[in-house]
């Protein structure tokens, strides 16, 4: 067993009971929601602009906790953990932000390599063999040694889907990956969601976005963010659209 | 008549010592979740927290010594020039050295050191953290499963700690030969009179108030500071008024430290003396 097995825990379900959620400033942006995400598939959360789907994502990734509800994976309630309880989760989930999230005093490189080392996920020179590749299969050679500053946005926001799969991790959070992506990048960001499923070490993806393109080559289950609940699709049409 | 304004500002004066005292607690709060996120996380090898101290040592400390050289010599110069020529005057010159040790290595060195390292580095890190905030560079590192306390904030503080230290016993070191040398061109003095009389002052209390105040100005101002850039929420402009909060804070926090300091040791030698 090598060491990025042993640090992780497998993601085997997740639910939201009862949870709510808000900011000071813009109320509650989702309200006493049960929901059961469907695993091993691409969900795809949709909603208009500001219902709270980059909250959900969040929540989702642990990087926010909603102060109402339970958030169960596998069963366990997540929320009460701390972050050295929720690590072995945490690692095996990937996050690309829809802006910002690079640091901004390392290298694109360094900050693919980060997580890798950090976590001593991979050898040194293991490591660097698949940063190297996943730069190179992104577009982002060239700039490899640049810090973010001094590159393009297309080529940040880049960096930042790639480091979404560096670590490989079973689940990927997308939140617009495509905005500002050029053809390369985004060919490589399905090729890596297929290549990643067809090896075994993705099962789950979470992805927000409005790109119909990427959208039509992934097969996703589509979960909708209205009036501060998120529904299942066929909820939706059930309790909204036909209601 | 009070004026009826007076206490209309009774309610806003408490809450600002409410936020004050909640500030203090939550400053304390962090150094023990940092210093309990270091050694529970079991990811960050010792690599990863030395080349960040080693950054902060260099950038805190070796970088400041040019300025710190410079207020060295001019403190040791003015009091030494002052002191002796009063001194001698009454016939005291003897003291000197005592009145050296009080000045500088109790008093002067602590404080102008922390107002040195605060200007220059405690900015620089509360800006740092503050724009690494807006950035969404703090939530990056948790998604990578990274603590941020244990990535940013501790190594910060033993760098600032080490930088604080190592800067009082420079500032120290110069302000008592440099500063000596410098006068002793414009001033008789004899300078093995001199070095005798500071050793004779110099006793093992003098090491202790030294490391006190120096570790925890380090330990205020690093931590004081990083927490203000953590408070940073959602945009660019609150990061200016952040970094000022840690200057105001820490400069007013390491004051109130070495006044306590000093007072416990002025008690103390009073109750040696048996006037107390």
């Amino acid at each position: 067993m090598n060491m990025e097995s042993k640090l992780r825990k497998s993601i085997k379900s997740m639910r939201f009971e009862n949870v709510s959620f808000g900011f000071e400033d813009r109320g509650l942006l989702i309200e006493n929601n049960t929901v059961e995400f469907p695993m091993n598939k691409n969900i795809h959360l949709t909603g208009p602009a500001g219902a709270g789907k980059t909250t959900v994502l969040k929540i989702i990734a642990g990087l926010i906790n909603p102060e109402v509800g339970k958030f169960l994976i596998n069963s366990e309630d997540a929320l009460p953990m701390s972050f050295e309880e929720f690590l072995p989760y945490r690692l095996n989930i990937g996050f690309s932000f829809d802006y910002g999230g690079l640091l901004a005093n390392r290298t694109l490189f360094e900050n693919l390599m980060l997580p890798l080392r950090y976590h001593e996920l991979l050898s040194h020179t293991s490591a660097i063999e698949r940063v190297d590749q996943i730069l190179k299969d992104f577009g982002l050679t060239r700039n490899r040694d640049a810090r973010p500053s001094a590159v393009s946005g297309g080529h940040r926001k880049a960096t930042i889907v790639a480091r979404a799969f560096v670590t490989q991790p079973e689940m990927i959070i997308f939140d617009q990956p495509t905005t500002g992506l050029d053809d390369l990048a985004e060919k490589a960001l399905v090729r890596y969601i297929k290549e990643g499923r067809d090896q075994g070490w993705l099962k789950h993806v979470f992805i927000v976005s409005q790109d119909k393109e990427l959208l039509s080559h992934l097969e996703v289950d589509s979960f909708v963010i209205f009036d501060k609940k998120v529904f299942s699709y066929e909820e939706f049409e059930k309790k909204v659209i036909y209601a | 008549m009070s004026s009826p304004r007076f206490f209309d500002s009774i309610p806003a004066i408490g809450r600002s010592a409410l936020g004050q005292v909640e500030d203090t607690f939550k400053v304390f709060l962090m150094i023990y979740l940092s210093l309990r996120a270091t050694f529970r996380d079991q990811a960050q090898g010792l690599g990863t927290v030395f080349r960040v101290v080693s950054a902060q040592i260099y950038f805190t400390g070796f970088q400041a010594l040019p300025l710190v050289t410079v207020m060295a010599l001019v403190v040791g110069t003015l009091i030494i020039m002052q002191s002796s020529a009063q001194l001698m005057l009454f016939g005291g010159s003897e003291m000197i050295g005592n009145l050296m040790i009080i000045v500088v290595v109790r008093e002067l060195a602590p404080l102008l050191v922390a107002i040195v390292v605060v200007a220059r580095s405690g900015t620089a890190v509360a800006s740092e953290i503050g724009n690494m905030r807006v950035n969404r560079e703090i939530e990056a590192l948790e998604a990578m499963g990274i603590h941020p306390l244990s990535f940013i904030v501790f190594p910060r503080i033993v760098g600032g700690i080490i930088s604080v230290l190592c800067l009082a016993f420079y500032f120290n070191v110069i302000a008592l030969l440099g500063g000596f040398l410098v006068s002793s061109f414009t001033h008789q003095m004899n300078f093995e009179f001199y070095l005798d009389s500071i050793a004779q002052a110099l006793d093992v209390h003098d090491v202790y108030v030294f490391l006190l105040k120096n570790t925890f100005s380090g330990a205020i101002i690093f931590t004081v500071c990083s927490y203000q850039g953590l408070k940073v929420q959602q945009s660019s402009h609150e990061v200016p008024q952040a970094t000022t909060r840690a200057v105001v804070n820490s400069i007013g926090y390491v004051m109130v430290f070495n006044l306590c300091v000093t007072f416990i040791v002025y008690l103390k030698q009073l109750m040696n003396l048996g006037i107390i």
